[in-house]
C-alpha cells in the first residue's frame, strides 16, 4: 500500500536489465501535488526509475506502488493511464502525424463520447498554448513544440501524475523556460504531481522544485 | 476480345474483383510495415511460406495452407522472441528469415520435394483464384477495415510509440501482435494473388507514395488505399489492353507512381 499522502512509493526497489543491476535498493516517495526533479548524471538510473514506475521494467526486488496500486497488478493496469508520460526521444520522425493526432493519443483508451474527447483535446491544447500546432506535421516541429504537444497529450488522459524523461534536454533556454513554466502551471492549477528527470544543470538550478539526486542506481 | 467480353469469363472477373479489393485495402498493412520497420519481416514471411509449402508437399497437404500456417507460426515466434529478448522486430525477423530458408532447402532436399512445386507458392496468378479464394480475400479485407477504423486511436498510439501507447492504457502487446498477424496474412494472400516477387506493388509501394503526400496519420492510411486502388484498377485494364500479366502491369504502374511521388517530394521540399 502507498503511505498516506504518497502517490508514488518505492521501497527498496532493485531493477536489473540483461543481468546488469541498474537500480539497487532504492527508496523514493513523492506526495500528491508535489513537483520533483530527479537529477543525476547519464547512467545514474533516472530513466530506469521512470520506466519502473510506468511498469515498463519489472522489479527484481522491493515494492513499488503508484496511486495506491502495486505496479504490475491488475488494479494498477486499470489505473496506469492516470500516469502521463513524456519520453526522452523525439518520437515518430518521418511519419505524418498531425499535432492534433498526437494529442488525441491521450484520449485513445477513454470511454467517453467522441464530442467529449474532442473537447478534452481542445482544452488541453488551449491550456498548453499549442492550438496553433494542431494541423502542423509533428515531424517538422521544433523540440519545444513537440514537448508542448506531449504535455497536452498527457493532460487529455486527465492524469494524477506526470512523468517526464529529460523533457528539456534538446531545448534552447527560452523553450526550456517555457516548458518548465507550463509544468509549474499544470502542477498548481490541476494539483498534478510532476516528476521530471534531468541532467540539465539549468533545470537543476530551479528553486520551485524538490530536487533528488541519483547516482549509480540509488539516491545520493 | 473487348473488356466487357473479358468480364464474362468468371476467372477474369474474380481476378479483377480480388485485385481491386486487395488494392483498396491491403496498403493499410503496408503502412504498418513502413511504420514498424517490418520490411525484413515481409521477406521472412515469404521464406516461411516456402518452408510451409515444402513441408506441405512432403506431407501431401495443400502447400498454400501449409505456407499460411508457417507464416502465422513465424509471426507468433518473432513477436515472442522480440518481446523476451528486447531486440527489435527487424533483428528477430532477420534471424527467422535465414532460419526458415535454410530449413526450407533442407526439407526440399531430404523429403525429395520437387523444388519447382515448392517454389510455385512464390508465383501467384489473379486468374487462378477460386470463389473461396475471392470470398476469403473479401472477408479478410473487411477484417482489416474494421480493425483499423474501429481501433484507429489505439492503433495510431501503437504506431506512434509503443511505450507511450502502453502508458496511455493501450494493450500494446496484443495490438502489435494483431498488426503482425495482419501483415502476415496480407503477405500470404498476396503471394497467391500476384506472387511473392511482386506483392510490394500492392502492399508497400502505395504506402510509400502516400508517405510523400500525407499530412496526417489518417490521411496516410486513406491515401495509401487510394493509390493502391488506382494501381490495381489501372494495372488490370492495362494488362488487358497491352496483353501483359496483370501483376506486371500493376507493378509498373505502382513504380511509375513512386517515381512521380519522388519528384513531387523533391519539388515540395525545394518550395518549403
Amino acid at each position: 500500500m502507498t503511505p498516506a499522502g504518497a502517490c508514488i512509493s518505492a521501497d527498496a526497489i532493485s531493477v536489473a536489465i540483461d543481468g546488469h543491476s541498474i537500480l539497487h535498493d532504492l527508496t523514493f516517495r513523492v506526495n500528491r501535488g508535489e513537483r520533483v526533479i530527479v537529477a543525476g548524471p547519464n547512467g545514474a538510473g533516472k530513466t530506469t526509475l521512470i520506466k519502473a514506475i510506468l511498469g515498463l521494467h519489472p522489479l527484481s526486488a522491493g515494492t513499488l506502488s503508484v496511486l495506491g496500486a502495486l505496479v504490475g497488478t491488475r488494479e494498477w493496469s486499470r489505473r496506469r493511464r492516470e500516469v502521463g508520460y513524456v519520453n526522452q526521444e523525439a518520437v515518430s520522425v518521418d511519419f505524418p502525424y498531425s499535432g492534433r493526432e498526437v494529442v488525441e493519443i491521450g484520449t485513445c483508451t477513454l470511454s467517453l463520447p467522441r464530442s467529449e474527447k474532442e473537447r478534452r483535446v481542445r482544452e488541453a491544447m488551449d491550456a498548453i498554448g499549442c492550438t496553433h500546432l494542431q494541423r502542423r506535421m509533428y515531424a517538422r516541429l521544433s523540440g519545444g513544440e513537440k514537448q508542448k504537444l506531449s504535455i497536452a497529450r498527457c493532460l487529455c488522459q486527465d492524469p494524477s501524475i506526470l512523468l517526464l524523461d529529460e523533457p528539456t534536454s534538446s531545448l534552447d533556454p527560452a523553450s526550456r523556460r517555457e516548458v518548465l513554466d507550463i509544468l509549474i502551471h499544470v502542477n498548481e492549477s490541476r494539483a498534478l504531481t510532476v516528476v521530471l528527470v534531468s541532467h540539465d544543470s539549468e533545470v537543476l538550478a530551479e528553486k520551485a522544485w524538490r530536487i533528488e539526486r541519483m547516482e549509480a542506481g540509488s539516491f545520493a | 476480345m473487348n473488356i466487357l467480353q473479358a468480364f464474362s469469363y468468371a476467372p477474369i472477373l474474380r481476378g479483377f474483383l480480388a485485385l481491386v479489393i486487395a488494392g483498396c485495402v491491403f496498403p493499410m498493412t503496408g503502412v504498418f510495415i513502413l511504420r514498424l520497420n517490418l520490411v525484413t519481416l515481409r521477406f521472412t514471411l515469404m521464406h516461411a511460406a516456402l518452408l510451409g509449402a515444402a513441408i506441405g508437399l512432403a506431407l501431401h497437404v495443400d502447400p498454400l495452407l501449409a505456407g499460411l500456417v508457417l507464416d502465422l507460426a513465424a509471426i507468433a515466434a518473432i513477436a515472442r522472441v522480440a518481446r523476451e529478448s528486447g531486440l527489435t522486430l527487424g533483428y528477430v525477423a532477420t534471424f527467422f528469415m535465414v532460419l526458415t530458408i535454410g530449413l526450407a532447402f533442407a526439407v526440399i532436399y531430404k523429403a525429395g520435394v520437387p523444388s519447382k512445386d515448392a517454389f510455385g507458392i512464390l508465383w501467384g496468378s489473379v486468374y487462378s483464384l477460386s470463389r473461396i479464394d475471392l470470398a476469403a480475400t473479401a472477408l479478410y479485407a473487411l477484417a482489416i477495415i474494421v480493425f483499423v477504423t474501429a481501433l484507429f486511436p489505439r492503433v495510431s498510439a501503437v504506431l506512434f510509440n509503443r511505450e507511450i501507447a502502453f502508458a496511455s492504457g493501450v494493450n500494446e502487446r496484443a495490438l502489435t501482435t494483431a498488426i503482425l498477424l495482419f501483415v502476415g496474412i496480407s503477405v500470404a494472400l498476396l503471394m497467391k494473388l500476384i506472387g511473392a516477387l511482386l506483392l510490394d506493388s500492392i502492399l508497400l509501394l502505395p504506402a510509400i507514395v502516400a508517405s510523400f503526400t500525407a499530412r496526417s496519420a489518417r490521411g496516410f492510411f486513406v491515401q495509401a488505399c487510394v493509390v493502391g486502388a488506382f494501381c490495381s484498377i489501372a494495372g488490370f485494364f492495362s494488362s488487358l489492353a497491352l496483353d501483359v500479366p496483370a501483376s506486371s502491369a500493376v507493378t509498373v504502374i505502382a513504380a511509375c507512381l513512386l517515381g512521380a511521388g519522388l519528384i513531387y517530394r523533391r519539388i515540395a521540399r525545394r518550395r518549403s
